[in-house]
């Protein structure tokens, strides 16, 4: 038996190393298309690589945005520049609490921003966050934040693709990828926004779902709140709308809705006055440039109507 | 539990640990820990169904005492039936209730009257249909007289709840399994290596072949309507590696965690498409399954002792029966006749036991005509197979005629075309492992042979490394848990 253990972990420290080697060399050669769990894709949809870049030369933004799509498609910076705010959008694509915890950690001592604008969604927080970290491995440096990140989210395709990142960070010098400001119908806004084409959605129904939050994003969620709090950043969470479809599928908003009350000032921002499916959306989740302007104008002048960004130069 | 899950993973080791720590001298100890960890298991997905286990357990135990307790026929035959109506009634409520309430309800709507069933949902317990069977062979053969009853109740019950077979086999045979838990079990470096490396073997079949089949499968059944004949031929030969990769694996996770324990499963797949003819296949496809009809249902119903008319009657039963227990719905009956179908001609011809070795063996490569036979084969198999998976029979004689037609030698129209490619690749690597060790009772078996440790430590990492990047994420329950 004693043998047997002994044989069982000598066999564990040879694998972990050949397992670990094979996996960098398949996510150096393996076409991306084929289907395998080591997802290391640069400069993906969304620009996340562009605003990885851009956020480590900003310093002192009046607002400083995170989120998802929602963010970075959703709260357009010219418009808050406009009115006389300063801004940054870090909105990354299904970006969730996890991710958020991540790149504040990273970032906020060296952006100091005034104010947190924290975009929120039961999406996101019943959301496994594989894709995100999968985004953030592969676009922005690996440290020991990737390691507390697949802690939360010990998924394999997580571990697999930091493997490889950890090794590409080390292996490869220079981060000298291009990437062009504009891509398909995105356009890539100094700033962190990304401003898509003009399109509408065709509505579809959408089946009735229950989202429950995980606990681990919760718990990230409240570290977030603690790390803005400890540094005297006022945090707002603002959920951006959603196409009315999509909202009335979500059958239990209003649960998550009373969670974020609790935790802060919220303000749910579906059902806004005035946005329509047919005409706002370019799809379920994301308004398009027509929509963007009316809800960043409507989110700024709530703001200012509670006095909350009565710092303005 | 799943095999293929976290809690697994933690599980497992806890309770080796802990069987081993008490030593084989403590038989008693260890047979509790099983049957403590064996209700864990199961419970762990609803705790509910573990007084269906228990009732199947102190019936069988008692009709066990009761049939040793007297000689005289009649009461025997009482105390059979009582086995009988009690695992068959479980099994007839939970799994067919629905079945034939639906059935009864349409049959007297063709003649005009409208039958209330009420609706039962009914939840179909996990592994059913196969521990019942289990208890029962016990209760059949103490009333033979070919086996002992047994006083031992803990025992007995962790022979019927022994959690690496009890969800979904191999369907032991009291008569193999429970003299195991009445001696003692020392433990075995060479037995619990090889029960590891089954394992692995069946991890790789279930994780990478079996759930990556799943995706393309799936999507093309429910994508069939108007696909190409050639994408259907595809879809077929996904389902087949699925359905395979994920029963086989199964079997394999479970022989090679009872022998981690110092307990030997009977086999329960020996490389079944590499058979030269249905037959052979059958001999071959979920063997405890098929042994098991074969005692208790064709043997009594007279096996092939009667006229040809009698023995070509039991086949159609017997097959018949399993499809029937493989799930409450025609199709699977008429998958089970379909077999018959290729079968019979073997049975009249007298040719049914031709093919009794492995294929070339002793050989590499099979020559042309056992390459013919083999083809021929698997392409019935995929045949059948169409019934299985389809939702109905209707569905199934759809994809079939959208099969034969021109496009069958068309390019086949696949979603994700080179996510598709690298499954048929991985299924190659699959077949070629598999063929390579077709005479060893699984195929990563023949790894014992080479004689540097590195090497087949090396070999062991590489399935690793293949189960970890090629693996689906998603954690898919087994097929024949729905069984």
């Amino acid at each position: 038996m004693k043998l047997f253990l002994k044989k069982c972990l000598t066999f564990g420290l040879f694998a972990a190393p050949v397992y670990v080697g094979l996996v960098i060399f398949w996510g150096a050669v393996a076409w991306p298309g084929l289907n395998s769990n080591v997802n290391y894709i640069r400069a993906p949809k969304g620009h996340v690589l562009t605003r990885l870049r851009e956020v480590k030369s900003m310093s002192e933004p009046d607002l400083l945005i995170v989120g998802s799509s929602h963010a970075y498609r959703g709260f357009d910076v010219r418009i808050f520049r406009a009115a006389g705010y300063s801004c940054f959008n870090l909105g990354t694509s299904s970006q969730t609490p996890i991710q958020t915890r991540l790149l504040l950690r990273r970032y906020i001592d060296r952006i100091r921003p005034r104010v947190l604008i924290f975009e929120v969604s039961p999406l996101l927080f019943s959301n496994d966050g594989v894709e995100s970290a999968l985004e953030l491995i592969a676009n922005d440096r690996n440290d020991l934040e990737t390691v507390k990140m697949i802690w939360n989210i010990p998924h394999i395709k997580v571990i697999n693709t930091a493997l490889f990142g950890f090794a590409h960070d080390f292996l490869c010098a220079g981060d000298t990828l291009p990437e062009a400001p504009r891509k398909g119908a995105d356009t890539y806004i100094p700033g962190g926004y990304v401003e898509q084409d003009m399109s509408h959605w065709t509505p579809e129904p959408l089946s009735p779902r229950i989202l429950r939050p995980r606990p681990v994003q919760i718990r990230a969620f409240r570290d977030v709140l603690a790390m803005c709090s400890k540094r005297n950043i006022p945090v707002f969470l603002i959920q951006a709308p959603v196409s009315e479809k999509l909202n009335r599928s979500l059958i239990n908003e209003a649960d998550f809705d009373s969670l974020m009350s609790a935790s802060g000032p919220y303000w749910n921002f579906n059902g806004l006055a005035g946005l329509v499916d047919s005409l706002d959306f370019s799809d379920e989740h994301h308004l398009n440039q027509k929509g963007v302007t009316l809800f960043n104008h409507a989110l700024i002048d709530t703001l200012q109507r509670h006095g909350l960004l009565s710092f303005r130069r | 539990m799943l095999f293929n899950s976290f809690d697994f993973a933690v599980f497992l080791p806890i309770v080796f640990l802990l069987y081993h720590g008490l030593g084989s001298r403590r038989r008693q100890a260890q047979n509790v820990l099983l049957l403590i960890a064996s209700y864990i298991f199961y419970g762990w997905w609803d705790w509910r169904f573990l007084s269906l286990i228990f009732i199947s357990t102190l019936v069988d135990y008692g009709v066990g005492l009761a049939l040793d307790s007297t000689s005289e026929v009649s009461r025997r035959k009482l105390f059979l039936a009582l086995s009988l109506t009690a695992n068959l009634g479980i099994l007839g409520f939970f799994k067919y209730f629905n079945f034939f309430a639906d059935n009864a309800a349409a049959m007297f709507h063709a003649f005009g009257l409208t039958l209330n069933t009420g609706t039962l949902h009914i939840i179909l317990p996990v592994g059913i249909s196969f521990y019942t069977f289990q208890t029962l062979s016990y209760s059949i053969d103490v009333y033979r007289g070919k086996l002992a009853a047994r006083r031992d109740f803990p025992a007995f019950a962790a022979f019927v709840a022994f959690f690496p077979q009890l969800v979904a086999g191999p369907i032991e045979r009291a008569s193999n399994l429970l003299p195991q838990f009445e001696t003692e079990r020392r433990f075995s470096f060479d037995k619990a290596v090889d029960g590891l490396r089954q394992m692995l073997w069946g991890f790789f079949k279930k994780l990478v072949i079996a759930d990556n089949c799943a995706e393309y499968a799936d999507r093309i059944f429910s994508h069939s309507a108007g696909a190409d004949g050639s994408t259907l031929l595809l879809g077929l030969i996904f389902f087949a590696f699925q359905i395979y990769g994920d029963f086989s694996g199964y079997s394999d996770i479970a022989i090679g965690t009872a022998r981690l324990f110092g307990f030997s499963l009977m086999r329960n797949f020996a490389n079944p498409y590499f058979s030269r003819d249905i037959a052979e296949f059958w001999r071959r496809w979920h063997i405890s399954l098929s042994t098991w009809f074969r005692d208790y249902v064709y043997i009594p119903l007279g096996g092939s002792r009667g006229g040809r008319l009698q023995t070509l009657r039991n086949t159609v039963i017997v097959f018949a029966v399993s499809g029937f227990w493989h799930g409450a719905s025609w199709t699977f009956v008429i998958w089970g006749l379909l077999n018959a179908l290729y079968f019979l001609p073997l049975q009249i011809g007298g040719r049914n036991r031709n093919h009794l070795n492995v294929v070339a063996a002793g050989r590499h490569l099979p020559d042309l005509a056992e390459i013919r036979d083999m083809a021929l084969t698997f392409s019935l198999t995929l045949i059948a197979w169409t019934f299985f998976r389809a939702h109905s029979a209707m569905d199934a004689v759809l994809y079939l005629r959208g099969l034969f037609s021109l496009s069958l030698f068309s390019y086949p129209s696949l979603p994700g075309i080179g996510k598709s490619f690298m499954t048929l690749l991985l299924i190659l690597f699959f077949v070629i492992v598999e063929w390579i060790g077709r005479e060893e009772h699984y195929a990563l078996a023949i790894l014992k042979y080479v004689p540097s440790r590195w090497a087949r430590w090396f070999a062991y990492a590489g399935l690793i490394f293949m189960i970890g990047v090629f693996m689906q994420t998603i954690e898919t329950p087994f097929i024949y848990f729905q069984f």
